[in-house]
């Protein structure tokens, strides 16, 4: 099944306003939803067509310590409370790139008209023949308040990922951050590489590691056990972001 | 404060105060998000718990629900239509999120209807005040098939899944899939020959 079919599109986006798209199947669509401004588009309409349903739910007074709940969260002086987040929290079908979109510019200014130099790839330039400074593809992930957390960037020739963390990454022990690649058309999610700690990680890619990257859509990160990566994701989608085709024709 | 119960989803003056008051929330207002909590916070509390069918849970939903909205409420955009659909699925895609939690669903075996008095089921006093806009989808959802329309019901209110809804209707799960995939295509064509939803 091809992501792109408008008919598969359709019922995707209206089994989800629906109410009829749970679990797994659920997350997936909101990852791809956040890559795709098209399939947002049908979800709205989607929910000007089936919200009117709701006009006639009785309303239910709430107890009034929702408010204060609610109130203690968002006022700025009251003492934060430790907040549960979920993916929702993002709300990123609502909202334009903004912070991602700054640091887009940030790594690709770095690379524009630069051919021969690299500052990340200084060490690893002097140790092999002539590398390809400026990458191929480049995904800035988010987390669920719209925060970048780490940039990953692929070269080829050779194929290389680069994982430059924005901020400190320190997952429990015994497990860790797994980046996945969800595939275009059919959303298959591949495990793709793991990061356990906030520092700069560059990794050689093998063909299938390559590929994976090269047929992704976006990339996303949940927590893992360390090691192997697990077949499938187990937990929520922690980041996520589109991987962005830089030297081709842009699919956004 | 106390909040009081209103009627703003299906008045066009309240949608565009709503509007008003989304607007000065991004902001930072909070006068305005107190204000649109008292609008809103009884018609979102409801539509959680018919999902949710517990209080407590309901009243996390609608927690998350009213700090997104106060975060995120730049984002809403006017353009795109009644700021209470932006609300209600704000609080509905929340309210889903929770019922299929692992834990939640745990919960979800013990519980039973004489537990929570406060359950929000189908109530036939309710359909007495019905906006123009529901009267349409009511309507075009009146062309379906009893099975269809009951499918597209049990999923949209209490976020039931197919294999709940095949449960509850004594068929199997590929067919109930089938009419909610058909009946949503056929309500959309309805619809759009009135004009809604384009």
């Amino acid at each position: 099944m091809r992501y792109d079919d408008p008919q598969l599109q359709e019922a995707l986006a209206s089994a989800y306003v629906a109410g009829a798209l749970h679990g797994r199947a659920r997350r997936r669509f909101e990852a791809l939803m956040r890559a795709r401004p098209g399939l947002r588009r049908r979800v709205e309409a989607w929910e000007d067509r089936l919200t009117p349903l709701s006009d006639a739910t009785p309303a239910v007074q709430p107890p009034a310590r929702v408010w204060r709940a609610i109130h203690q969260r968002i006022a700025p002086n009251s003492a934060a409370a430790p907040e549960r987040r979920s993916f929702w929290d993002s709300l990123a079908f609502w909202r334009p790139f903004g912070a991602v979109a700054a640091v887009l510019a940030l790594v690709l200014a770095t690379y524009a008209g630069v051919e021969t130099f690299a500052p990340w790839e200084e060490e690893q330039v002097a140790e092999t023949t002539p590398q390809q400074v400026a990458p191929s593809y480049v995904a800035v992930l988010e987390d669920e308040s719209n925060q970048p957390v780490m940039v990953v960037t692929a070269f080829k020739g050779p194929w290389r990922v680069v994982v430059e963390p924005l901020q400190e990454l320190s997952p429990y022990a015994g497990k860790a951050f797994q980046v996945w690649a969800v595939e275009r058309d059919s959303g298959t999610i591949r495990p793709l590489l793991q990061v356990s700690s906030g520092e700069v990680l560059r990794l050689p890619l093998d063909e299938d590691g390559w590929a994976a990257i090269k047929t992704s859509e976006s990339l996303t990160v949940t927590l893992e056990d360390a090691g192997a990566a697990p077949a499938a994701p187990s937990g929520p989608v922690l980041y996520s972001g589109l991987c962005l085709n830089l030297k081709g024709p842009t699919e956004i | 404060m106390k909040p009081t119960a209103t009627r703003a989803a299906s008045v066009g003056d309240s949608s565009e105060r709503l509007g008003q008051l989304l607007s000065r929330c991004s902001l930072g207002d909070q006068a305005a998000f107190s204000e649109l909590y008292e609008a809103t916070s009884a018609k979102l509390f409801g539509i959680s718990l018919r999902i949710l069918r517990r209080e407590a849970w309901a009243e996390e939903a609608l927690q998350e629900a009213y700090v997104k909205m106060w975060r995120h409420a730049g984002s809403y955009n006017p353009g795109r239509g009644r700021p209470m659909t932006w609300m209600i699925n704000v609080v509905r895609n929340q309210s889903l999120d929770l019922l299929r939690r692992a834990d939640y669903r745990v919960a979800e075996d013990e519980w039973s209807a004489e537990k929570d008095q406060r359950t929000s089921a189908d109530n036939p006093a309710a359909q007495a005040e019905t906006s123009e806009e529901m009267q349409q989808v009511l309507g075009c959802l009146g062309n379906l098939g009893e099975e269809q329309r009951d499918c597209i019901l049990l999923s949209y209110h209490q976020g039931l899944t197919p294999t709940e809804v095949a449960h509850r209707l004594k068929r199997p799960v590929g067919t109930v899939k089938t009419w909610i995939r058909r009946g949503l295509i056929k309500l959309r064509e309805c619809l759009e020959k009135k004009g809604v939803g384009q």
